[in-house]
This record gives C-alpha cells, sequence and structure tokens, in this order.
C-alpha cells in the first residue's frame, strides 16, 4: 500500500519527458492511463501521445483516479494500472518496430519448425570447438547448440561463433549451461572431459571422465531423446561403454569416435611415403583406439593393389622396408603432438565432422569407428571396440566382417579383456 | 670417367639396391670391383652397410656388400657389351649380369662376373614415375604468419572452404608450430590441400599468391588496440623482408591489430603496390553488424545489407544510408536511423558491434573463430577471382576529404590482382568528417613511429633516430653526429628530423628510441625493450 503510493507520487511528480529504459514502463502508464480516460470519454487520442504530454497525462489520470478512488482502492488501481501498462509495452513495441516491420509482411505466424540436423557439442575446449568449427564450415546442420559448464568461455565462444555467421550457412547457434538447450539434437557430440597431460596414457582418465559423464549423459537423452550420440573424450572406448549404459540408448546409437582418427593417420602417413593423397590409400586400423590398436596390413591397398601381395613381410618385424614404423608413427602421433602444442584438436575436429556427415547425409559410408563387439572375433565381454561400420542416419546400420589374421584377432581378444577389466570396477553405471 | 663406360646398375631411375637378395639368391660373387651409378631415391642402412646416393653416382662398398675382400680395380673395366639385364617374368625383379673387365696395364686381363638381383621396393613396384620433367608445384600457395588462435582459426577456415594446394604456416615457436602443422596433416584424409608445411624459416612460404599476417600481440582486457602499435610494429620489420624475399609477387592480407596502421607499416616495409597490401579492416565489423541486423529482423545475415568503414576499433563509420534488405532502404523507413532520437536505437547496435570484439575477449580471452572466417572470405575472392565488394583496408588518401596518407576501409573490389578498384561510397557530411577524424588519429599515431623501415634500404651509418632532440637539429653546420653526440642537454620532446634522403618529418614522440650508455652514435639497435620500456 505505501508502495503503491510512493509510485504514485513519483510518477506524479516528474515533469521532463521520461527518457531511458524505464520510459517504457512510462509510457505504458501513460497509455493505460489514457486508455482509461478515453474510455470514460475524454478527449486524448493515445496514438499521438507524444513523450511532452506523458507527464501530464499521467499526472492528470493519476490525479483522477485518486479523486475517485481514494485510500484502500487505490492500491487496486495500480494493480490494474500495471495490467493495462503490460499489454500497452507489448502494443507499443509492436507500433514503434512496425516502422521497420512494414518491411516485412509476415505470411506464416506460427510455431517456427523444429530444427531438423540440429547438432549439439558438449564440451567447448579445444577439441570441442575444433568439432563445432570443422561441422560449420561443412555445412551440415541447421542449428547447433554448445553446452559446458564455463559459462563465460561458453558464452565467448557462442559469440565468436555468431559474428562469423554473416559466413556460414547454420543460422541459429546457441549456447547454454543448461541442457534444455538441446533439445531435438539429431546428433550429440560429447567432447567433454579432462584431457591427457604429456606422457599421460588415456586409460589414466577414466575414472575421473566417467563422473563427469554421469552428469552429463542423461540430460543429453533427457531432451533428445532419439540422437545419436558421438563419444570423443578419452579413453574413448571405456566411455562409449559408459554412454551406452547410462542413456539407455540401443547400441547402434551411441558411437565412439574410435580409430577413425587412427586410421586417418595411418592413411595420411602412409600415402605421405608414396606420394599419394591420403583418400587414395586405403586401410584400415581397427580395436582400441590408443595403444593397442591394430593395423589390419592385409587389407592396405592402392587401386584395389594389394599391398602385402607386393610385400608379403609388410608390417611384420622381418620387413627390410619397415612398415610397421608407420604404425607407430601413428600410436605415438598424438603424444608427439600433445608435446608440441599442448593438445590435438584439429584432426579429431575433422574426423568428427567426416563422421556427422555420413550420420547427417545418411550416406552408408564405411568408417573404422567404436561399437558394440560382444559376439563378434570371440569377444563374450560387453566392451565397445572400433571395427569398419556402415553409418547412416540411424547411426551403425551394420558392421563389415574383415578377414583377420589370427594375430589380429587375438590382439582385439587382448585389447576386449583389457578393456573389460576396467569397465568391472566402474561403479554406479 | 670415360663417357664410353656402360653403367651397369642403371635401368631404371627408380631402382634401388637391395642388399639382402645377393644372399638371399644365392648368386656368384667374383671378385670385382666396381663402381656403379645406381639412381636410387632411398640410402637404407641395411646389414650394417650403408649405400649412400651422390647425385647420379654411387660407390658400393664392395667389402661389405659381399661379405668377401676384394680388392679394388681401376675404373676403366666395365666392358659395354657384357652388362645385360633381365627382367623375372613378373616385371618386378631385375637380374643384372656385369662383366667387368680389368683394363690394368700391369695385371693380366680378367673378367669378373657380378650377378646382382635386385629387387624393388613395394613403392617401386607398386607405382612407376612416368614424368621427367620437374614437378610443377604450388599454384595457389596460402601462408599463415603466426600460429596463435587468430592464424590457426584462419588456416582451418582456408583449409575448410579448399581455396589452396598449399599451405604454409610460419611462427617463431618451433614447437607450436610444429604441433598445429602435424595436427592439420593428420587431418589431410578430410582435406583437400595436399602440402602443410611449417617452419620458421621463411623459405617454406615461397611462391605464395597470399600471406597472411596475423603475428603479433594481441589485445588485453580492456586493451585499445592502438596501444599495440609499437610491439607489432617491430614484428612487422623482421616479417614482412622475410616474406617479400621469397613471394615477390604476393598479396599481402594484414590482420593484426591495429590493422588499418599495420596495413600502412606492412605497405612501407614491403614496397608492394598499393593494390597488393589490403588489411582485414572492417570486414569482420560489417560480418557482426549484418549478424546483428539479422537477429534483429530474424534474416539470415547475407540477407541483411549494411556496411560499416573506416577504421577497425572504436571510431568506425556505419553507413546508415546503405542499410537495406532487399534493396529497400531502412533509412527510408525509419529517418532517425542512427541518430540519438531513434526509438529502434540502431545506433546501440553500432555499439555493439564496436564493443563486441572486448566483449568476447572479456568472455573467453581472444576472439577467433569469427575472424578467421573473415580473413576466408577475403582469400576467397582472391583466389577465386570473385571480384566481389568488400569493406577492407586500403590506402584512402584522396578521398572522402582524408589527406594523410592512412589506411581505412572502404568497399573495395578483390580479385586475384589483388585490390583493383574502390567504391566510392555517397557519405554525408558528417559520416565525412568521421572519416577525416579517424584519419587524422591514425596519422597521428603513425607519425610518431620510428620509422625505421626507410631506413632498412639505406646504409645503416646513417644515424637514425633521435638521441638528444634539440634544436641543433637544425642546424646545418653540424654533423649528425655530432648531434646525436649531443647528449648533455636534457631531452625534451621536439621536432625531429633525421638526415637521409628521404627525410620525413616526424612528430613529437614518446617512442623515441632512448640512448643506452653504450651504444655507438649512429647504431641502430632496436630492440624490442626499447620500445617497451617506454609505456
Amino acid at each position: 500500500m505505501a508502495q503503491g503510493e510512493e509510485e504514485r507520487g513519483d510518477l506524479c511528480s516528474s515533469q521532463a519527458p521520461p527518457s531511458g529504459p524505464e520510459s517504457h514502463v512510462i509510457y505504458a502508464a501513460a497509455a493505460a492511463a489514457a486508455a482509461t480516460a478515453a474510455h470514460r470519454d475524454t478527449c486524448l487520442d493515445f496514438l499521438d501521445c507524444t513523450a511532452t504530454t506523458v507527464g501530464s497525462v499521467v499526472d492528470a489520470a493519476l490525479k483522477e483516479a485518486h479523486l475517485r478512488y481514494p485510500h484502500q482502492s487505490a492500491m487496486l488501481i495500480t494493480w490494474w494500472y500495471l495490467y493495462l501498462a503490460a499489454r500497452s509495452v507489448a502494443e507499443q513495441t509492436l507500433r514503434m518496430a512496425s516502422v521497420l516491420q512494414k518491411l516485412i509482411t509476415p505470411l506464416f505466424t506460427g510455431t517456427p519448425e523444429p530444427p531438423r540436423n540440429k547438432v549439439t557439442v558438449v564440451g567447448v575446449g579445444q577439441v570441442g570447438m575444433a568439432c563445432a568449427v570443422s561441422i560449420l564450415l561443412r555445412e551440415l546442420a541447421d542449428e547447433l547448440a554448445l553446452v559446458d559448464v564455463l559459462e563465460d568461455k561458453l558464452k565467448g565462444e557462442m559469440m565468436d561463433l555468431q559474428h562469423g555467421s554473416l559466413f556460414l550457412k547454420t543460422p541459429k547457434i546457441v549456447a547454454d549451461k543448461d541442457y534444455s538447450i538441446t533439445a531435438n539434437s539429431r546428433i550429440v557430440v560429447v567432447t567433454a572431459g579432462v584431457r591427457q597431460q604429456e606422457g599421460e596414457s588415456r586409460l589414466n582418465l577414466v575414472q575421473r571422465n566417467v563422473n563427469i559423464y554421469k552428469r552429463i549423459v542423461p540430460q543429453i537423452v533427457r531432451y533428445s531423446p532419439d540422437c545419436t550420440i558421438i563419444v570423443v573424450s578419452n579413453p574413448v572406448d571405456i566411455l562409449t561403454y559408459v554412454t551406452w549404459k547410462l542413456s539407455g540408448l540401443p547400441k547402434h546409437r551411441v558411437i565412439g569416435s574410435g580409430t577413425n582418427l587412427d586410421s586417418a593417420r595411418f592413411r595420411f602417413l602412409m600415402a605421405d611415403k608414396l606420394g599419394i593423397h591420403s583418400s587414395s590409400f586405403n586401410g584400415w586400423i581397427l580395436g582400441e583406439h590408443g595403444d593397442t590398436s591394430v593395423p589390419v596390413w592385409s587389407g592396405t591397398n592402392v587401386a584395389g593393389v594389394n599391398l602385402q601381395t607386393l610385400n608379403p613381410n609388410i608390417g611384420t618385424d622381418f620387413d627390410e622396408e619397415n612398415w610397421k614404423e608407420t604404425h607407430k608413427m601413428v600410436v605415438d602421433s598424438a603424444y608427439e603432438v600433445i608435446k608440441l602444442k599442448g593438445y590435438t584438436n584439429w584432426a579429431i575436429g575433422l574426423s568428427v565432422a567426416d563422421l556427422t556427415e555420413s550420420l547427417i547425409r545418411n550416406m552408408n559410408r564405411i568408417h573404422p569407428v567404436s561399437t558394440m563387439v560382444q559376439g563378434m572375433y570371440g569377444i563374450s565381454d560387453e566392451v565397445y571396440l572400433s571395427l569398419p561400420c556402415v553409418l547412416n542416419s540411424g547411426g551403425v546400420a551394420s558392421v563389415v566382417n574383415m578377414t583377420l589374421t589370427d594375430e589380429e584377432v587375438a590382439q582385439l581378444q587382448a585389447s576386449a579383456n583389457a578393456l573389460w577389466d576396467i569397465q568391472r570396477d566402474l561403479r554406479d553405471i | 670417367m670415360g663417357g664410353e663406360r656402360e653403367n651397369p646398375l642403371v635401368i631404371d631411375e627408380a631402382l634401388f639396391l637391395c642388399h639382402s637378395s645377393i644372399s638371399k639368391h644365392g648368386l656368384r660373387e667374383e671378385e670385382v670391383a666396381a663402381t656403379s651409378d645406381c639412381v636410387g631415391t632411398h640410402s637404407r642402412d641395411y646389414t650394417g652397410s650403408k649405400l649412400e646416393t651422390k647425385t647420379r653416382q654411387t660407390t658400393v662398398d664392395s667389402e661389405k656388400l659381399f661379405g668377401v675382400k676384394l680388392k679394388y680395380l681401376p675404373r676403366s673395366v666395365a666392358h659395354p657389351a657384357a652388362n645385360v639385364t633381365l627382367h623375372t617374368p613378373d616385371g618386378r625383379n631385375i637380374i643384372i649380369i656385369i662383366i667387368i673387365i680389368s683394363a690394368h696395364a700391369t695385371a693380366p686381363k680378367r673378367g669378373y662376373a657380378l650377378y646382382v638381383h635386385i629387387e624393388m621396393s613395394t613403392q617401386e613396384k607398386l607405382i612407376s614415375h612416368v614424368m621427367k620433367e620437374e614437378p610443377v608445384g604450388c599454384r595457389n600457395k596460402v601462408t599463415v604468419v603466426g600460429v596463435g588462435m587468430v592464424g590457426m582459426a584462419s588456416a582451418v577456415s582456408v583449409l575448410l572452404k579448399d581455396l589452396c594446394d598449399e599451405l604454409a604456416l610460419v611462427d617463431v615457436m618451433e614447437d607450436k608450430l610444429k604441433g598445429e602443422a602435424m595436427d592439420l596433416q593428420h587431418g589431410a584424409l578430410f582435406l583437400k590441400t595436399h602440402k602443410i608445411v611449417a617452419d620458421k624459416d621463411y623459405s617454406v612460404t615461397a611462391n605464395s599468391k597470399v600471406v597472411v599476417v596475423t603475428a603479433g600481440a594481441r589485445q588485453q582486457e580492456g586493451e585499445s588496440r592502438l596501444n599495440l602499435v609499437q610491439r607489432n610494429v617491430n614484428i612487422f620489420k623482421f616479417i614482412i623482408p622475410n616474406i617479400v624475399k621469397y613471394s615477390p609477387n604476393c598479396i599481402l592480407l594484414v590482420v593484426s591489430n591495429p590493422v588499418d596502421i599495420l596495413t600502412y607499416v606492412a605497405w612501407k616495409l614491403s614496397g608492394f603496390p598499393r593494390h597488393r597490401v589490403i588489411g582485414s579492416g572492417t570486414n569482420l565489423d560489417s560480418a557482426r553488424f549484418r549478424h546483428l541486423m539479422g537477429e534483429k529482423f530474424h534474416l539470415h545475415p547475407a540477407s541483411c545489407h549494411g556496411w560499416i568503414i573506416g577504421e577497425h576499433g572504436d571510431s568506425s563509420v556505419a553507413v546508415w544510408s546503405g542499410v537495406n534488405i532487399a534493396g529497400v532502404s531502412l533509412q527510408n523507413l525509419n529517418p532517425k536511423m542512427g541518430a540519438d532520437g531513434d526509438s529502434e536505437n540502431w545506433k546501440d547496435v553500432h555499439k555493439k558491434v564496436v564493443d563486441g570484439a572486448y566483449e568476447v575477449i572479456k568472455l573467453k580471452g581472444y576472439t577467433s573463430w569469427a575472424i578467421g572466417m573473415s580473413v576466408a572470405d577475403l582469400v576467397e575472392s582472391i583466389m577465386k577471382n570473385l571480384h566481389k565488394v568488400h569493406p577492407v583496408s586500403t590506402l584512402v588518401q584522396g578521398m572522402h576529404g582524408v589527406k594523410d596518407e592512412v589506411f581505412l576501409s572502404i568497399p573495395c573490389v578483390l580479385g586475384n590482382s589483388g585490390l583493383t578498384d574502390v567504391i566510392h561510397m555517397t557519405l554525408k557530411p558528417e559520416e565525412e568528417t568521421q572519416l577525416v577524424k579517424s584519419a587524422e588519429t591514425l596519422w597521428g599515431v603513425q607519425k610518431e613511429l620510428t620509422l625505421l623501415f626507410i631506413l632498412l634500404k639505406e646504409p645503416i651509418a646513417m644515424p637514425p633516430v633521435i638521441r638528444s632532440p634539440s634544436l641543433d637539429m637544425f642546424d646545418a653546420n653540424k654533423t649528425s653526429i655530432e648531434k646525436s653526440n649531443n647528449r648533455s642537454r636534457p631531452r625534451k620532446p621536439s621536432t625531429v628530423v633525421i638526415h637521409n634522403s628521404m627525410s620525413t618529418s616526424m612528430g613529437s614522440s614518446c617512442f623515441h628510441k632512448q640512448a643506452e650508455p653504450g651504444t655507438s652514435a649512429g647504431e641502430a639497435t632496436y630492440h624490442p625493450g626499447n620500445f617497451r620500456t617506454q609505456r
């Protein structure tokens, strides 16, 4: 009651035309007052209200109200005015904007269509932003959502990307700490988590990243129950398993970025030795994304010419040309880049964009990604390892049965056992 | 040796000697010395013996090779007719029979037969090189100088837009540089740029079409772009001549801040004609403006047109008369646009553009993605010869009432020759005044720079900068060395004249170099540290 009187007192005493952010309220109050006055057959036409008359209008209207409805109903009147003010603010805004909205006549004023190719990137560190930028520059998404816990960094990254929206074909870029903005995503790329320090193995990061995932994954699935999740954080095979368990999604919709990057590195290094482009060299690295990945030498070929036929010792220790060294370089390359610049991001970002392209464009392309291999190659545990998978908009459509040597199968099984040993001990998933 | 001497082991340029097969295939080895031309592309260390290739001639260490002690015979030995080569049926292996006849004067003639079974490597079995000439090399090379956040964002944007066939990265931090190059190379499968090179040495940048210079200090939180001037000028004094040395026909695209001043500096230092030195300018500001405009109208920024020109920074000019959507001038619909009484507060939109960079820096520490994409947009227009109009920084002396030699952003046509034309905008008097004012501010800062790059082309013996600014500067009778030695007078800021054939008058400076006690007169020692202490 007392507050209402104070407000009225303030309004009544203002003589100068109001300006600044409160002016809307004043205008609205004036409009409201004038509306009420007009309703009572006074001569004010509220459409022609200008700033200079507002003060007097408010004065007049409120004085009139005070005269008519003294003491206890004054509060009621204030509330009534506030309601009218709210309504008038809306009208007023539209009226002011319509000067330029004269430009555009809407034909369809229903709710806008939901996005069809929305991609969410969880984690805006170096890897997350590299994935985001690669996806944007490849024009794969019609909406991009970014999520992280660091609010300032998140907002800064979103603004930086938005400032470049002239050059992009992704019209909507949003970011928030709250997962509700990720709703209706088709693909969710999870890069959140701690990263390897120099010399640190990927497996060391397990429990720390599992704890982070326990917070992230249920939220993702809550808002995008039909999405496909691409897990990037290391150790990727274990975390893909964790994500699968935490999300409850069917296994073909949880993919680990796996050895897609290792294979890309392998193809680059081999092709570089031969003097050709990476895409003209075909070679697959499967299994664990890490120190025990398996290069399938029997599949390496250029233009269909199988390299193992040319050099039967390829990849073995007896090979004079030491092609095995190339695989070692692939395994070491991540550590080397981390040693030089502190982290790796561009290659993994491009690799994730490549996977996203197959998924969004329903391409049925084959990529070596981390998928559930229980039941294949004699593996009985629920582990995720990388095998050549056919990716389309449903996720992993099928898995290619590569012809592996006994040694390669043994390596896969060893990896599976090592992973299961660690997974067994994880709690609460 | 003798021209008629046959080269026993040259079959084909792609061969090389595989040591193991000699013992493996149990060939007959006889006492022989051989000097052979073995054109190999690799030298391999196998079982301890090394085959060295020096140009096209190789001396085979026969003892190690055959495990047999052999007498060395003089070289005029190989009998042409005795050299026979046979291919195995699958065409992949070669057997060579060499019969070498000693021509030693006193020794009896002896023949030696050497069977060498040469196994080609996997590569040679797979691929035969058929081109006789030198490879053409790169045609569309882009160099990025500086691998910080902006440099890498520019590099990645250029790569993802498939604009070049070779990318070179240069920086002073070697580890970071190598790491970034490796990281990009690992993504080569997903890119269409075959060659990504990086080195501290500028020779890797040779024959570039476009060189993007992002090197330099960046704004800290709250710091204005103009503060960075002197630090970045010093860095440019090292960079630009190196670039020009290796790519004398390139187009320089300057991104480091303050971009307008540094474009001027790059122009002066490089000696390039003005159409080949471009500053990224307000291309980004205009992009930000169009983004904000797009948000206001729920349209894509590409359909909202608005130009921000002038200084890339706090005093940029929004040309309200040009703001339009589908050709409909918005100022016609809202005559107060951009003025103070504007109910829609378009002035705030421009303010947000100016503040945009500061805000992003406050939130994440730097800006990278937007400027990277803006650079790629400009590089695209240049590489693809699009003749597209962009608001970029160019020499505006003589336009819009600007009298000083400054670079400001105006709409320019970009193509593969560079910045070939400028668009003459119809500006209101107040907009022109703003441009002139920006020009004056920039000229004020430019004047104070120790423009020693003029002297880079002069012998260093000339005393370059002021030791003691004093009135004897104007005394023609004193030699310059005397003048600069006169340090007894207290220093006070005053007009300074450089005595050389291209003397330029310099404004009073707080940037002039303080004399170090030990340095000899006339020595130009420009350490960045000197300038930093001035602040």
